[in-house]
């Protein structure tokens, strides 16, 4: 709803933000969440998103999360279709990690502000504020994949479709994240934007 | 590829020559299902009947399975196949599995399977990805422990690889080494790592490339996945706190697989541990770090029986997964041996020193402690002069049976060993087995080419855990409601007798331990169900452990979901077999692996080779069953054993009806021309 409008005026948001000033901002964007689902805490810009949360120590690091992601996106499981990457250095004595990496869908989404197609490639979900890529507008330019801010780019890519892969928070899915359906200690768990902190 | 789950291409390596070359998958599969039964077919294609365990023809096979690399709970496994060196007194084609991430990986990196035949001039490793596979040069690798070998690897390749690689002992062709991966996954049994060895193949790296494992139906494996996870996990598992114990060393639960945080074969509720730094004490300087399972309680056994001491558990634990030796045989098998050959007064040095083992010996329970008794010190000698062949470990490295042969020690060996193997659950030894369960495990045992492993975990520790009046751990112990090991509830025996009935489609498939006359009426149907099993879950793979789900308090009949592996292979191939259909494609698997013995010269008499060690009493004397072997009895349950399989009698030989209703006409020419087949 809140795109919509924002569309029918032309601007993007954080162009309009832009321009139109942090003050007369809050009082447009507000009056237009007052009739939407969620509040959003437009003082800070963007529509803020829920996240994955990860508990070390409740980690088996198991690997489940980021296989069964791939198969309930892509039908099929391979490391370039997850959208959770996996970071392992328990070769070398004494163990370090083996862990998840996990799309913190950042409060200011460089990947979001690095899309050429923003809002048609790489969106904002209004539901659950996920940064999320619309595969059908998606070119493959990698702009995303690069401008994650984190060290392990958290967007993924898989060369044979040409798209980036990238974490939607299972916004369409019946019953929420795959990844923590299947975390069976409880390791992920879904922080909604409404308890997300800051 | 039509079908889900493989990636379409086994890899073949000839080590003599250097060629390198691909099969297709399609040929073999979904009838070959994956993991052993594949495996066991590519052998057959590849060895013949004059082929040994040291023949270039000789191929190690590691074979993944449909779900190895999907979410499949359990299924992060690779099996590896071949004529295995520790069979005795013929080396008999045998498989052993392990978990980890090499399976997934391999399939990342666009293999189902290796084939590697031939031996390699020099040391060699085999590097395979996606874009490339290459045999390169492995000198600098050689006589360096497996974790060392995997850490240079790594640093070489990069962290996301899986390396599968052997340790000295391997190196130098022990008969029970091991192929590791990671710091405690394992091919233990078969001795494997000599295969290797031999084949002068240090370390196999996979690394994970773009290949996709597609699954037919999404929505089903994941459903599946988390009810079967459920199903399978000891209740209340996954509350429970993590177990730090950081003023000592860092530990962590760690699963044993890619898609594996169930319990891991550590009893009673418990996650694997991983433990960080443990201070060494008796192996020289610095730390070790690693998980450990179930038997990686190795300095126990060996030892003293103080399970408390956990740093030198894990000490003792990694020396021997460094140097690649099987922890299994070396407690279980040889330590057993050790204790019978010393207490009949005719095993008073080694190494040349004079020893003292546990007096209370030899240690099968309840009656003794289970221990050795080496001294910690004279522990690790021992076990690196077997891996190193130093001195009279040369002798101890071909294995207890060969080595007692050596020894003047052979007319032991038939209270320990079979077919080469420790045992594994069947009422003599460590576990706690009653009338008729271990009648059942020793049907099994007897065809086998190892261990009596298809009856270990999913027949006879499910049994021996999950009926009520057996269960042996804990205060309570005997109530209804009582809960098994693996954190279920128990169910009564005689609840038990009727869901055996209906699981197994005989109605006296359970019963014996209170009606003793019973006691071997109905059994060949029991072991011929988990002998189907144990093919599906090293096929598909599953963990071993902890499937088949046999039993379920809740449910009114008190059978638990037998059909979660099929439907598991269904989700990601993309079949609807039925679970005969899968019982039809793991009898073919079985005809295979006899067909293999048969060639290799197996016999009726190989398989009555187990009758002796039964004759050694089980441990219950005040129950109704007798304790020791019938052998009439046994004899005629061989018989119908052997008809049930459509196998001849007199042979224990397939017939030619047998093997081509299963679609084997193949095999079936080959045997008639070696004249062994009967009918």
């Amino acid at each position: 709803m809140a795109k919509e409008k924002e569309e029918s005026q032309g601007l993007s948001r954080r162009e309009f933000i832009a321009k139109a000033g942090v003050a007369v901002a809050t009082g447009v964007v507000g009056s237009v969440m007052a009739s939407g689902p969620k509040p959003v805490e437009a003082q800070e810009g963007l529509a803020q998103s829920g996240y994955i949360e990860w508990d070390a120590d409740r980690c088996v690091a198991c690997s489940r999360c980021l296989m069964a992601c791939a198969v309930y996106h892509e039908s099929a499981m391979a490391p370039q279709l997850s959208r959770i990457k996996w970071e392992e250095n328990d070769f070398l004595s004494g163990f370090r990690f083996r862990r998840p990496l996990l799309c913190k869908q950042c409060d200011q989404p460089e990947c979001y502000y690095a899309c050429p197609l923003r809002d048609k490639a790489l969106c904002i979900d209004s539901e659950t504020g996920a940064r999320y890529i619309n595969r059908a507008e998606c070119t493959g330019c990698g702009a995303c994949m690069r401008a994650c801010p984190l060290e392990v780019s958290r967007i993924n890519f898989d060369e044979e479709m040409g798209k980036a892969i990238k974490c939607d928070l299972c916004k369409d899915r019946k019953g929420g994240p795959v990844c923590v359906e299947v975390c069976l200690t409880h390791a992920l768990s879904l922080v909604p934007r409404e308890r997300r902190a800051g | 590829m039509k079908y889900g789950g493989y990636v379409g291409k086994i890899l073949r390596v000839d080590l003599s020559t250097g060629k390198i070359s691909t099969l297709d998958t399609g040929r073999y599969v979904p009838d070959c299902i994956g993991g052993i039964a594949l495996g066991y077919q590519l052998l057959w294609d590849e060895v013949n009947e004059k082929t040994t365990e040291w023949s270039p023809e000789n191929a190690l096979i590691f074979a993944t399975g449909p779900c190895t690399g999907t979410p499949a709970p359990t299924a992060g496994r690779a099996e590896v196949i071949g004529i295995a060196p520790q069979g005795y007194p013929i080396p008999w084609a045998a498989q052993s599995g392990f978990g980890g991430d090499f399976g997934p990986k391999l399939k990342w990196a666009g293999y189902d399977a290796i084939v590697i035949v031939g031996k390699a001039a020099s040391p060699k490793y085999l590097y395979i990805s996606d874009e490339k596979v290459e045999i390169r040069d492995g000198k600098f690798l050689w006589g360096m422990s497996t974790f060392t070998t995997q850490d240079t690897l790594a640093r070489k390749h990069g962290d996301d690889v899986s390396v599968a690689c052997i340790g000295p002992a391997g190196e130098n062709r022990v008969r029970w080494s091991v192929i590791l991966s990671r710091d405690e996954n394992a091919a233990g049994q078969g001795g494997f790592g000599a295969l290797m060895g031999d084949k002068k193949l240090k370390a196999i790296v996979v690394k994970p490339g773009r290949t996709k494992v597609r699954v037919a139906d999404p929505a089903q494996l994941i459903e599946d996945m988390v009810r079967i996870s459920y199903e399978i996990s000891p209740a209340g598992q996954h509350e429970l706190p993590i177990v730090e114990d950081k003023d000592r060393f860092g530990v962590r639960h760690a699963s044993c697989a890619f898609s594996c945080c169930t319990a891991g074969a550590q009893p009673l509720y418990d996650l694997p541990r991983y433990y960080s730094k443990v201070p060494r004490k008796y192996t020289g300087v610095g730390s070790v770090s690693g998980t450990c399972y179930c038997v990686g309680t190795v300095s126990a056994w060996l030892l003293d029986n103080d399970f408390s001491q956990v740093e030198r558990m894990v000490e003792f634990n990694k020396l021997c997964d460094e140097l690649g030796l099987n922890v299994w045989e070396m407690f279980a098998g040889m330590g057993w041996f050790m204790q019978n050959a010393y207490h009949a007064g005719r095993l008073t040095k080694l190494l040349g020193e004079p020893i003292k083992l546990n007096p209370k010996g030899p240690a099968v329970y309840p009656k003794t402690d289970r221990s050795v008794g080496m001294t910690p010190e004279f522990a690790v000698k021992f076990i690196r002069a077997v891996a190193y062949r130093e001195g009279e470990g040369d002798i101890w490295a071909e294995g207890t049976p060969r080595a007692a042969e050596k020894l003047g020690l052979a007319d032991l060996t038939w209270k320990t060993h079979k077919h080469g193997y420790a045992p594994h659950w069947d009422g003599r030894y460590l576990q706690h087995v009653h009338s008729p369960v271990w009648i059942v495990s020793a049907l099994g045992w007897a065809t086998q080419g190892r261990d009596p492993y298809n009856q270990q975990h999913g027949y006879v520790e499910r049994y021996t855990s999950h009926i009520t009046e057996w269960a042996p751990f804990g205060e309570g112990k005997g109530q209804p409601g009582f809960p098994s090991w693996f954190g279920d509830e128990t169910i009564s025996y005689r609840e038990a007798c009727e869901a055996g009935a209906k699981i197994y489609g005989a109605r006296y498939a359970n019963e014996g331990w209170d009606k003793p006359e019973l006691a071997y009426v109905d059994k060949e149907y029991v072991a011929t169900w988990h002998e189907r099993r144990a093919i599906m879950k090293s096929s598909i793979p599953v963990c071993d452990r902890q499937f088949p789900l046999l039993f379920d308090a809740k449910k009114p009949n008190k059978i638990g979901d037998i059909e979660a592996e099929v439907r598991l292979f269904n989700a990601v191939v993309g079949t609807n077999w039925s679970l005969d259909d899968m019982h039809k494609a793991c009898e073919r698997a079985f005809n295979v692996v006899r067909a293999l013995h048969v060639r290799q010269g197996r016999t009726r008499a190989h398989d009555e080779s187990v009758i002796p060690y039964f004759t050694q009493p089980a441990n219950y004397p005040d129950e109704p069953g007798s304790q020791v072997i019938d052998i009439p009895r046994f004899k005629k349950l061989l018989d119908n054993y052997y008809k049930l399989h459509g196998w001849d009698p007199t042979t224990g030989w397939p017939t030619k009806a047998k093997l081509e209703e299963c679609g084997l006409g193949n095999i079936a020419r080959e045997l008639a021309r070696l004249g062994k087949l009967p009918r």
